[in-house]
């Protein structure tokens, strides 16, 4: 057997290989919660206490979980409850903070979708205590990237994106608090999650800092509803005062306060008895940052934090975070492959440095012998003096091997943690920031008179091609103007085709992205076709050089 | 990695299937017709202008570590060497990823051999590792142009804002230019800037349109009918959204 036909035996079993790890379904199953667990919610439902948590596997993405309390201790569901949906786009990268809440008609849990384009709050309704989970899609507010405003009866027009929601149902009624990515509380109710009713103007005097809550949950205690939300380790409870505004009761800190190595991963408050479940992530003092750490499921108790009473905790599900599970079974190979080309990749530029050496390091050599020999016929100025002829022949390779050496002694002597990434500490942060790139940033500043030639050129109007492209730039510069901001003023709201800014959009989102489209569909549809030609072994100029 | 949809799935089965069968058919003896392309048309023009000129030829291959997108650019360099080869003329190739000399310079090699030119020129004259850092890539190469006072440039391959500097040093030097390129976003400088711009798809059919290998004719055929399904379903979802969007399952079909 001839070397080509070995090497695309190989390709194509290389190939096959990351083929099917690519189009394998994700293996879930038990191992969903093997990584990280947080975010736990708690209900109560016909006297059987439930709690849902959410378990972190593959790059984070996170499936719930279900726990049961019988006999005092709590069980766990082997297999998720609820997970990713490969086919709607509203919870394709996995779900987050679950709440939920117990209705008549059984139990509904609402959750973060994970997705593309922004996190949706979506919903997910049970009839056998959560055991299983029929979705029931997304509460779409006319934020939500994924959906139209005029789509599937937009809950209202949110002026933000939603960082995190609370959600309590009591009543025949929902009353939701969403909490947004500009730390402000909105707050939508309504009998039904698709049909919510959301105020238009955000909760007065929440935002007591710019910071994410850690856990954010709503009671309604005697039909009020009252907020929690941990921030960094206080927690920090609103109910409305008789003004209207929202004001905090409680600031104290909760379970492992004191400790600087707990923080907190979600959670929520289970209305029925005050207890504030919390998922926690630990790390031993002195550990390195990115070593293992532990992660739990906790409950603490609200009311004995009211009063200042010791916290009363209870450990619920405990995690020794280890190595993060694999999607599928074929991704151990692909790992490892990952791996070895890592290794052979710094082999080979081991290699390749010393074979530059070697480059260089000859052609100075062949100059220094040839120094004073005639340079043939091209004489330098000075006469082909000798050392300009040297310069000329093996000045690069003497700067670059003057520089390699320099970088590499200032690399191996000068960088140490403390510095790494704060400035110029040492000579090798010097020479990388104040060397090579302003270098660099002034080579990338040439472009713009580059630019300027080239439009210059393009710009005359030659045919009635360049005359279009002339046009079409003009109202794309002068649009995104503040003079044509100022000329559209002037023009009336109904001759919309007169006024540069919105024509200048148009020409951009739509004829301009139309085209682009069309473009990288031709674009992708290629690259397939050479990848399967070359993976089937079909296109030999790929193996022209060998044999 | 992230891991095919079902909808990804059942496209990828359904194109791989197009142009398998066209490849299939095409070997069997099936004539296919190959819409000209300029850009492709005029590469002969371009390295006989350098010849006439006395002036080198450069091929670049942009930015492109081991992808099919480098096999592209390599299989059109192959032909051009070879081209350059028959009239005694030097293709320099400056290069801005490691794993990527390796490979042009056996095309580079083959290219000679095939014309009997083996040894005409040294290779560390010809290929030469620019940098991997764009702004260092095309400081070097708008250099080498100017330095060199190149005939002909050819841009094959994916670029980023280099593109400009290459192609206007090229302007400058008076080359003839021909930019083929993927690159979306590097397509209207190339378009100002050379004499001939080829992008999208194309870029991929230029194997095919120097070597007219029933492989490369049939695999042409089969992408142009997978565009030919796709832009079916995008006029029928158009239809279908617009005549039937109060359906709320039709519109969650049509995100599948």
């Amino acid at each position: 057997m001839s070397k080509r036909n070995i090497l695309k035996i190989i390709a194509f079993v290389v190939g096959l290989y990351f083929f099917l790890e690519y189009i394998l379904p994700e293996k879930v199953g038990g191992d969903f919660d093997s990584y990280e667990v947080n975010s736990p919610v708690c209900v109560e439902k016909q006297g059987k206490k439930l709690q849902f948590y959410v378990g972190s596997y593959y790059k984070g993405r996170g499936a719930i979980g279900r726990m049961v309390k019988t006999d005092g201790a709590w069980k766990k569901d082997p297999l998720p409850v609820l997970q990713r949906s490969l086919f709607m786009k509203f919870d394709q990268y996995g779900l987050a903070e679950p709440d939920c809440a117990a209705t008549p008609e059984g139990l509904t849990l609402l959750y973060m979708g994970q997705n593309e384009k922004e996190p949706v709050l979506c919903f997910a309704e049970s009839k056998d205590d959560g055991k299983t989970f029929q979705k029931r899609g997304p509460a779409v507010f006319s934020t939500n990237g994924l959906f139209k405003v005029s789509e599937n009866d937009p809950n209202g027009f949110l002026p933000d994106r939603i960082k995190t929601f609370a959600a309590e149902y009591a009543n025949g009624r929902w009353e939701v608090f969403l909490f947004t990515m500009t730390y402000r509380i909105f707050h939508a109710a309504g009998p039904d999650l698709k049909h919510l009713a959301l105020d238009a103007e955000p909760l007065a005097g929440t935002t007591l800092t710019e910071k994410s809550p850690n856990a954010f949950d709503v009671a309604l205690e005697g039909g009020a509803p009252t907020l929690f939300y941990i921030m960094d380790r206080e927690i920090m409870k609103f109910r409305k005062d008789g003004s209207g505004q929202w004001t905090p009761l409680v600031w104290k800190a909760p379970h492992g306060s004191g400790s600087n190595d707990t923080m907190y991963a979600g959670g929520r408050c289970d209305s029925s008895d005050g207890t504030l479940y919390l998922g926690t992530k630990q790390n031993q003092k002195g550990r390195p940052i990115d070593s293992p750490f532990e992660t739990t499921l906790c409950a603490v108790k609200l009311r004995d934090l009211s009063d200042g009473s010791p916290l009363a905790t209870e450990m619920t599900f405990y995690k020794k975070v280890g190595a993060q599970p694999k999607p599928t079974y074929l991704s151990y190979g692909t790992e490892w492959a990952g791996k070895f080309l890592t290794v052979v990749g710094s082999f080979a530029i081991f290699i390749a440095m010393i074979n530059l050496m070697l480059f260089h390091g000859k052609k100075i050599y062949q100059s220094a012998l040839n120094y004073n020999a005639p340079q043939g016929e091209e004489k330098l100025p000075g006469g082909g003096a000798p050392m300009r002829n040297f310069l000329k022949n093996a000045g690069y390779s003497a700067v670059f091997l003057i520089f390699l050496a320099v970088m590499i002694v200032c690399a191996l002597k000068g960088q140490t943690d403390e510095a790494r990434g704060t400035g110029w500490k040492t000579t090798f942060d010097f020479l990388f920031n104040a060397i090579q790139a302003p270098m660099g940033s002034a080579v990338f500043s040439m472009i713009t008179f580059y630019m300027i030639s080239a439009a210059y050129r393009s710009f005359k109007v030659r045919s009635l091609e360049a005359g279009f492209l002339m046009a079409a730039a003009i109202v794309c510069m002068v649009g995104q103007m503040p003079i044509g901001e100022l000329l559209a003023s002037l023009v009336p709201e109904s001759w919309k085709l007169l006024q540069l800014p919105w024509l200048s959009g148009k020409l951009l989102s739509v004829l301009n992205a139309a085209a682009y489209r069309a473009v990288l569909i031709g674009t992708l549809i290629g690259s397939v076709a050479i990848s399967l030609r070359i993976w089937l072994g079909l296109d030999n100029s790929v193996y022209s050089s060998v044999d | 990695m992230d891991h095919a949809t079902l909808p990804i799935i059942i496209f990828i089965l359904l194109f791989s299937s197009f142009i398998i069968t066209m490849i299939i058919l095409t070997k069997r003896g099936k004539e296919v017709f190959l819409r000209p392309i300029n850009g492709l048309k005029v590469i002969d023009d371009a390295i006989g202008r350098a010849a006439e000129e006395d002036r080198p030829i450069m091929f670049n291959l942009g930015f492109d570590d081991l992808s099919v997108n480098l096999f592209c650019s390599l299989a059109v360099m192959g032909y051009v060497v070879r081209k350059a080869a028959k009239l005694s003329m030097p293709v320099y190739v400056p290069l801005a990823q490691p794993l990527a000399y390796a490979m042009a310079e056996e095309f580079w090699k083959d290219g000679y051999a095939a014309m009997g030119k083996e040894g005409m020129f040294a290779v560390e004259d010809c290929l030469r590792y620019m940098s991997s850092n764009q702004s260092a890539l095309g400081a070097g190469i708008a250099g080498w142009i100017k330095r060199d006072h190149v005939g002909a440039n050819f841009m094959f391959g994916t670029y980023g804002f280099e593109s400009m500097m290459l192609a206007e040093a090229g302007q400058q030097a008076g080359a003839f230019q021909i930019a083929c390129t993927p690159s979306f976003y590097q397509v209207p400088f190339f378009m100002v800037s050379c004499d001939y711009t080829v992008f999208g798809e194309e870029f991929y059919a230029a194997g095919a349109y120097f070597n007219r290998d029933p492989v490369l004719t049939g695999s042409l055929v089969g992408q142009d009918y997978s565009k030919l399904v796709l832009l079916l379903l995008i006029v029928l979802g158009s239809l279908l959204l617009t005549i039937f969007q109060k359906h709320d399952y039709l519109r969650l079909l049509l995100q599948w």
